[in-house]
Order: structure tokens, then sequence, then C-alpha cells
């Protein structure tokens, strides 16, 4: 069974200000015939209306709300609208993620039907590009989320995803900022939801470089959940 | 003895502001307002007994132990607004994606 070509996939594509990036991580996508919904979280540039040359369904936020934010309105879209759907795709704009890697996410679930999501790791192909350092970084805060959040996962922040169809309706990310990446795992063991990790190739570019999290948005994210919890 | 009650002063208010949420914490949170308010007055017209609480629990003066309750009072107050306005900002986000996928129905219906 090959369930690339035998489901409907959706991808949601949050992005912001990315229209160097855009048309060819979105049409890339709709090329191969699956349906985009890009939602632009209020762009200064060009984003959304590239994004809606290059085929994809395009939610322009009114303000900007952050990442998480818009990850969930692109799920909150496709439960109102009843979009037909097996699995539904996170996507990074900035190019990073490699369509290719699909069919890995996929195979788990033809392996394990039961599976309700497929997490992403850089660190499974063991083809890291990043330097030693960041390599230390997020091998180390992986690790203190595996603890946390009891997963048996090697990568915190990897914004590829496959989830499947029926599993959307029941994720409401309350974070709106990088933050929602942690609000996933915290909601896989909250949901006591079957997962499993899929290894993808990353594709380091300057632009992509440049456009990374910061070491403050992780300050953020740790200060919010100690000081306010996840409610 | 006053370093254990700062200690629990501050973790009871962490608590209180991560389970904020609907009335019952609403409520307490002015009930709280109200016994400070009642301290901070006592202490005003009764220095002396606040001297003499003070010195129960361990603090020198009375004036110490009202300058150590108004700090935890206000990191309190300030890691409550905080929390306010995180739930605000969520608001805002619900009402704005709620507008923006009905403005996409509607152009797609058009």
């Amino acid at each position: 069974m090959n369930l690339e070509s035998n489901h409907k996939i959706v991808f949601v594509i949050p992005a912001y200000n990315e229209q160097s990036v855009i048309f060819r991580t979105i049409s890339e996508i709709t090329k191969s015939g699956y349906q985009v919904i890009c939602v632009d979280d209020c762009s200064t540039d060009r984003t959304a209306q590239i994004a809606r040359d290059a085929g994809a369904t395009v939610l322009s936020h009114l303000i900007n709300c952050g990442q998480g934010a818009a990850i969930q309105t692109g799920f909150d879209y496709i439960c109102k609208t009843s979009i037909q759907q097996d699995f539904v795709v996170t996507f990074d704009s900035d190019g990073q993620h490699s369509l290719d890697d699909l069919s890995v996410f996929l195979d788990k679930f033809e392996r394990n039907p039961a599976l309700d999501i497929v997490l992403g790791s850089r660190f499974l192909n063991k083809e890291f590009q990043g330097n030693l350092s960041k390599k230390i970084v997020l091998r180390t805060m992986a690790r203190v989320a595996a603890i946390s959040f009891r997963l048996k996962i090697t990568d915190r922040h990897n914004g590829y995803r496959v989830i499947k169809g029926d599993v959307i309706n029941r994720i409401k990310l309350l974070t709106p900022g990088y933050g929602h990446a942690d609000e996933f795992l915290n909601l896989i063991t909250k949901l006591k939801l079957s997962y499993e990790e899929a290894g993808t190739h990353i594709i380091y570019s300057d632009y992509s470089r440049a456009k990374g999290q910061s070491l403050l948005n992780g300050i953020i994210m740790v200060t919010d959940r100690v000081l306010f919890g996840w409610k | 003895m006053i370093k254990i009650i700062l200690i629990c002063l501050l973790l009871l208010e962490l608590l209180f502001v991560r389970h904020y949420r609907g009335t019952v914490q609403r409520a307490s949170s002015r009930i709280i307002l109200v016994l400070l308010i009642f301290f901070f007055a006592v202490a005003v017209f009764f220095p002396s007994l606040v001297n003499r609480f003070a010195k129960i629990i361990g603090v020198g003066r009375g004036t110490d132990l009202v300058l150590y309750l108004f700090i935890t009072t206000s990191a309190g107050v300030i890691i409550l607004l905080f929390k306010k306005f995180l739930l605000l900002e969520r608001r805002i986000v619900d009402l704005n994606r709620a507008l923006v996928i009905e403005l996409q129905k509607n152009r797609q219906a058009d």
C-alpha cells in the first residue's frame, strides 16, 4: 500500500516574512498533489500573495500572533471547513524541510496504524549538519524534555510532524509563540497519543540559519512554563 | 522563621498564579487584596501591634515586617499581571483566528 498516493494529505505551513523562499517551498508540495494551507502571520512583505500564487490556500492573520497560533489557525480551519484529510503535516516555510522525508513518516503509519502522530527528528539519521555546540544544546534540551514529558524523543523542536487526520480536532495549542513545540509534546502525554519519531534531513542555508530560533525564545519558553504552567 | 514564611508565601503566590483561571481565583485575589489593605492600615494606626507580631515571628522591627510583606506582595502582583497578560493575549489570538477563518470562508463562498 502506498500511503502517499492513496491518502489525502494536507500541509499546514505557518509563515512570517518569507517572501524569498515561500514560493519554492509551497510549489514543490502543490506540484506533488498535496493541499497546502499557508497561515500568513501578518507578514509585512508579499508572503501571502506569493504563497497564493504558489497554489496554497492562504489565511492571513490580522495581527502577528506567533508560529504556534498560526499552526492552530490551520488546524481550526481544517476542522471547521471539513477539508478531507487522512494526514495533516506541519512544515516549516523557510525551506529547511525535505518533502522526500514524507515517505519515512508515512512508512511509520503503514507499519503501525495505531499511531496518532509522527515527529521529525534531526538526530535519527546521524547526519546533523549544525556545529558541535548546537548539537550539544539541542540534544540536552531533548533529553530534558524526554524526562519532563516522559517521552522517548531525540529532538525537541522539529517543526516537521505528521498527524493523523482524526487527531487534529483534539489538539488545541494555547501557546502562540515558539513554545508550541513543547506544547505538542505535553499534549502527546496528556492525550495519551501514540507517537514515534522519523528521521528528517534538514537543509540548512544561510537564510534558515539567520531565521533560526534564538536562545531568547528558549528563555521565554522555560520561564513561562515554570511561572504559569500550561493553562 | 520569617525566612520560611517568606519562601512559603512566594511559593503559594506561584501556585496561585499557575492555577489562576476561574471565578474562585478572581474572588480570592480580591479577598487577599482587602486583607492586605487591612493589615497595612493596622500597621499605620497601631504600630505597636505590628512590632509585637514582628518579634513573635523573629523580625526585629514592625517596619521590616511591613517591608518584607510589601516586597513579596509586589512580586505576586507582578507575576499575576504577567499571567493576566498571557490570558488576554490568548483571547486576542482566538478572536483573530475566528475572524480570519470566517473571512476565508466568506471569500471562498463569493
